[in-house]
């Protein structure tokens, strides 16, 4: 009696042994999850663009547009950014294709002469400055070099704004967890510095912070 | 309870979950996101989100003039502010665009100064100085107490008000205080961007008459040690010389650099003549004695309108000239005889030509007989009041004039030179805290303070520069927090004036220097019915600005238009608000010369026989000349930012403290090593130095840099080594240009 007690003793402490290490191992697991999956998805907020606008639409073989044909520059070299649209009423003064955004661009903007409030995906803090015209002109940069596949794409994926500083993701790097502190995807001033090194502009602070 | 959830099953699972929830990103990001909130300018009431997108009406903008140094740049503060609280912050300085001085361009300095409100060594409150770097909170009473009983006690010493920039508004109450005391001074220290106003007295006869460089119309400019390519001027004049130096045609600038050190300006000036050193002014005279020996000049209006230009008896200008032959200054300068007759021969027929002569801001300006060599030889070219010359620009009125009803400028103590100070007698030192941009040698000030005992009080707002060695600082507001007036700048040609309005409160036992003032006055008892004119800032600047506008002429830069008004046309609070607005008044023109007569040797009869020619008195081969250089502004700590600490520190653009460069040949001579470290000694000290090897300094010079030192201008830290600057020796008139020094490996 006594034996089998002790064995029934052994095999429930061996019973409890995994079913405790499984438990442990549940909870770092679930919480590896929560943190790596769920947490981006609450940490950033997505606002959608106003429109959605097919870059590959435009740029691609039917229509042939380049960058600068809609993103130019002033004759005292300023970058203009996103055109007004005035400029897009240059084609879509009544809608010219079969698509809902279209119609809803043309009915919305185009026939009540309104601009859109785009959202900024790359607002930067205010003592920061960033020059187009410096980087493509000067820097004699693509515009691919930083904007890759931008022309392929058919919609405005929708920017993600932290719900606790504000910044974007695309400023703070989509790489949720970088130590030590390095270059990553983001505008971050270690992503602009590790650029500018590697191409022999260092020290060169006053370059952004003006 | 095998098949329940148990406590233990709980304290696994939270256990588990702690682990795992260091492994994700969820606390690293969330510190990372709550560090970016805190920088925001509206934490902790809103987020930072705010500020970025569709904030147009939380960014700000002011205008107002730098008086970081006294080249009265207009400057554009980006501000950002949380909506409804009035709090501001900078966020970023530019020119203001069309300012009729700066017209939007800004030096290096200028473009990070909003980080001089967070100087590392700034003082909040004022302190009594208790050893090196260590001192106590004091109350501004006590320190005033303190320091009316030292001015009461020094009967036989002297009040002594030292001002780095003259002409402001509290300059005149500076004046006027010291004005009131028995034994006052008031004193400028020596500048390096202007001609000296004693020197065309001396020389013009023009008493208090500034001049200034006219080198916008200028073709031919032959500047003896003057930066003017490297921090001389604003960045508008560097960007006007360099245009007029590249245009082709008969406006085309030359530039000679007459100067011992291989400098910025030698380097990229269209000639560099590498004189010995100390021998500038031989090289100037052998000029003149050039341009006399072949009538390269009007010889007979030269007889009609000086008295000492050639003369039967008693000394002359032709006599001294007489002992400078080409073949005798090339001996001495070390310059070929044929390239000084070349270079002077070029300078006679490109004009208008002008002679600069402010010298460096570290090496400090040229003793006053090598000053009279270079104004006679603008005499000779007759650059004196003509385009692209000399220029003399207007006067500004004094906030005391006719304050109350009489002139009350009468009382206003006369502007010194420390020069002109004997040595050991002063009892009271009051430092105003602005900054002149060239560097002040401490042992210039200290030689004449009483040895019998005296108190020091600096009202700079930092813990820095010469500031440490006072008794007592009383912190002023630092850039941007003060209310100030910045006068014409002594290089300028055609007078000018803004007002500076705080931008950003002050800290809350920040002491302004009026109200000091006005508070030592009461406890002096000194007499009542001026005492209100050493209170009230805005006061004063009102004033000054009412007999500016009662002129009527001039025009008056708008800073939020970018346009200029007739000063006529507008009304005093109109004249007001746009001066309180970063805008700038600007005369005509500029003043008319009166009829001058000339004198080349300064009515003096300095004993010219030979100008002296230092550094050769070298002992022996291990003894060397030391030659202190630097750019204006950034002389020491107090003014440096983060910029500095990269252009000075970090990236070797520039040569940080202590660095000296030497030819390979005379390092390799007294043992040293490129990289290595290296012992500097003078009659006055030692400084450890790092030594740079470059072929480009001249045999037997040490090229030192004068900029603040690497180390963190930390408080606590007690001074344990001398810069090159605090080693030159300093000579009977105040200044330090040539030092013989010895180099040995450290």
């Amino acid at each position: 009696m006594n034996t089998t007690d002790a064995i029934n003793r052994n095999a429930s402490k061996g019973t409890d042994d995994v079913r405790g290490k499984t438990i442990f191992f549940f909870g770092i697991v679930g919480m590896l999850f929560l943190g790596w999956i769920i947490f981006p998805f609450f940490i950033y907020a997505p606002v959608a663009q106003p429109v959605q606008f097919s870059h590959s639409t435009h740029a691609g073989d039917n229509v042939g547009l380049k960058c600068v044909d809609c993103h130019s520059y002033d004759k005292d070299g300023r970058f203009l950014g996103i055109p007004g649209t005035s400029k897009c009423a240059g084609c879509h003064s009544h809608t010219i294709g079969v698509s809902d955004e279209e119609k809803k661009f043309v009915d919305e903007y185009i026939l009540r002469h309104k601009e859109i409030r785009w959202v900024v995906y790359s607002s930067q803090p205010e003592n920061v400055y960033f020059s187009h015209a410096t980087h493509v002109k000067v820097g004699k940069l693509d515009c691919e070099t930083c904007h890759f596949g931008h022309e392929f794409t058919d919609k405005l994926r929708p920017a993600r704004f932290s719900r606790i500083s504000g910044y974007s993701i695309d400023v703070s790097g989509s790489t949720l967890l970088d130590i030590p502190s390095t270059p990553s995807t983001g505008m971050r001033m270690d992503d602009c510095a590790g650029c500018h090194n590697k191409r022999g502009h260092k020290e060169s602070c006053i370059d952004c912070h003006k | 309870m095998a098949n329940g959830i148990s406590r233990r099953d709980w304290m696994k699972l939270v256990g588990g979950s702690a682990i795992g929830f260091m492994l994700t990103p969820i606390p690293w990001k969330i510190l990372d996101e709550s560090a970016k909130w805190t920088q925001s300018p509206s934490f902790p009431y809103g987020r930072q989100r705010e500020i970025q997108i569709h904030s147009n009406e939380r960014i700000s903008f002011s205008h107002t003039t730098c008086t970081l140094c006294p080249m009265a740049c207009g400057v554009r503060v980006r501000c950002a502010s949380e909506r409804g609280r009035g709090s501001l912050e900078a966020v970023g300085i530019t020119g203001t665009k069309g300012h009729p001085i700066s017209d939007g361009s800004l030096c290096a300095l200028g473009v990070a100064a909003i980080f001089l409100r967070y100087h590392p060594s700034r003082l909040h409150r004022p302190v009594k100085i208790i050893g090196h770097g260590k001192f106590v909170p004091v109350s501004l009473d006590e320190a005033i107490s303190d320091i009316a009983r030292a001015i009461s006690r020094s009967s036989c010493e002297s009040v002594a008000v030292l001002d780095n920039q003259p002409d402001r508004a509290i300059s005149h109450i500076y004046r006027k205080f010291v004005g009131e005391l028995k034994n006052g001074f008031y004193i400028n220290p020596p500048t390096c961007d202007g001609v000296p106003t004693r020197l065309t007295d001396q020389t013009l006869h023009t008493g208090d008459l500034a001049f200034g460089y006219d080198v916008n119309d200028a073709r031919m400019i032959v500047s003896f040690g003057t930066p003017i390519l490297d921090g001389w001027g604003t960045q508008r004049q560097f960007a006007s010389i360099s245009e007029a130096r590249r245009c082709g045609g008969d406006k085309k600038l030359k530039l000679i650099q007459v100067e011992t050190a291989h400098s910025r300006t030698a380097q990229i000036a269209d000639e560099w003549i590498p004189v010995r050193p100390g021998t500038e002014s031989a090289f100037a005279l052998g000029m003149a004695n050039v341009m006399v020996r072949e009538r390269l000049c009007n010889i007979d209006r030269l007889r009609m309108y000086s008295a000492d230009f050639d003369n039967a008896a008693g000394d002359s200008f032709m006599k001294l000239i007489e002992k400078y032959p080409p073949a005798y200054v090339s001996e001495k300068t070390g310059i070929p005889a044929d390239k000084l007759v070349e270079v002077t021969r070029e300078v006679a027929r490109r004009k208008p030509a002008i002679v600069m002569f402010g010298g460096n801001p570290g090496s400090g300006p040229f003793r006053l007989d090598e000053q009279l060599a270079f104004m006679g030889l603008n005499i000779l070219l007759g650059s004196i009041g003509t385009k692209g010359g000399l220029k003399p620009r207007g006067k500004l009125p004094s906030p005391y004039y006719g304050l109350h009803g009489s002139d009350d400028s009468n009382h206003l103590a006369s502007m010194k030179q420390l020069s002109d100070i004997p040595d050991g007698s002063i009892g009271v030192l009051i430092m105003d805290g602005a900054d002149s941009g060239c560097a002040i040698p401490w042992e210039t000030v200290e030689r004449k303070l009483s040895p019998a005992g005296h108190t020091i009080v600096s009202l700079a707002p930092y813990l820095a520069g010469n500031a440490v060695h006072a008794d007592y600082i009383l912190p002023s507001p630092a850039y941007l927090e003060t209310a100030d007036d910045v006068p014409t700048p002594s290089s300028a040609t055609v007078a000018s004036y803004s007002v500076v309005s705080p931008i950003f409160s002050a800290p809350k036992f920040s002491v302004r220097p009026n109200g000091f003032i006005n508070s030592l006055a009461e406890a002096l008892n000194i007499r009542r019915s001026s005492r209100s004119d050493f209170s009230g800032m805005e006061y004063i600047l009102k004033k000054r600005v009412e007999k500016l506008h009662s002129m009527a002429k001039g025009n008056v830069f708008n800073a939020e238009t970018g346009r200029s008004e007739r000063l006529s046309g507008l009304s005093l609070p109109q004249f007001l608000e746009r001066l309180k607005k970063g805008g700038c008044w600007i005369d005509d023109g500029p003043a008319e010369l009166p009829p001058i007569r000339y004198s080349f040797l300064g009515g003096t009869h300095l004993p010219r026989n030979n100008v002296p020619v230092q550094g050769e008195g070298n002992n022996g081969p291990r003894e060397l000349v030391l030659l202190p250089l630097g750019t204006r502004g950034v002389l020491t700590a107090a003014q440096s930012n983060p910029i500095m600490s990269k252009l000075y520190q970090e990236s070797g653009l520039r040569m940080s403290a202590n660095t000296v460069s030497v030819n390979p040949s005379t390092g390799r001579a007294a043992g040293l090593k490129d990289g290595g470290k290296a012992r500097v000694r003078t009659e006055n000290g030692t400084a450890y130095v790092m030594v740079r090897f470059d072929k480009s300094v001249m045999p037997g010079i040490i090229q030192a840099s004068v900029v603040p030192l690497t180390k963190s201008p930390d408080r606590a830290e007690p001074k344990i080594e001398d810069s090159v600057i605090d080693i030159c020796k300093i000579d009977s008139d105040s200044t330090w240009r040539i030092t013989n020094a010895m180099i040995e490996p450290a």
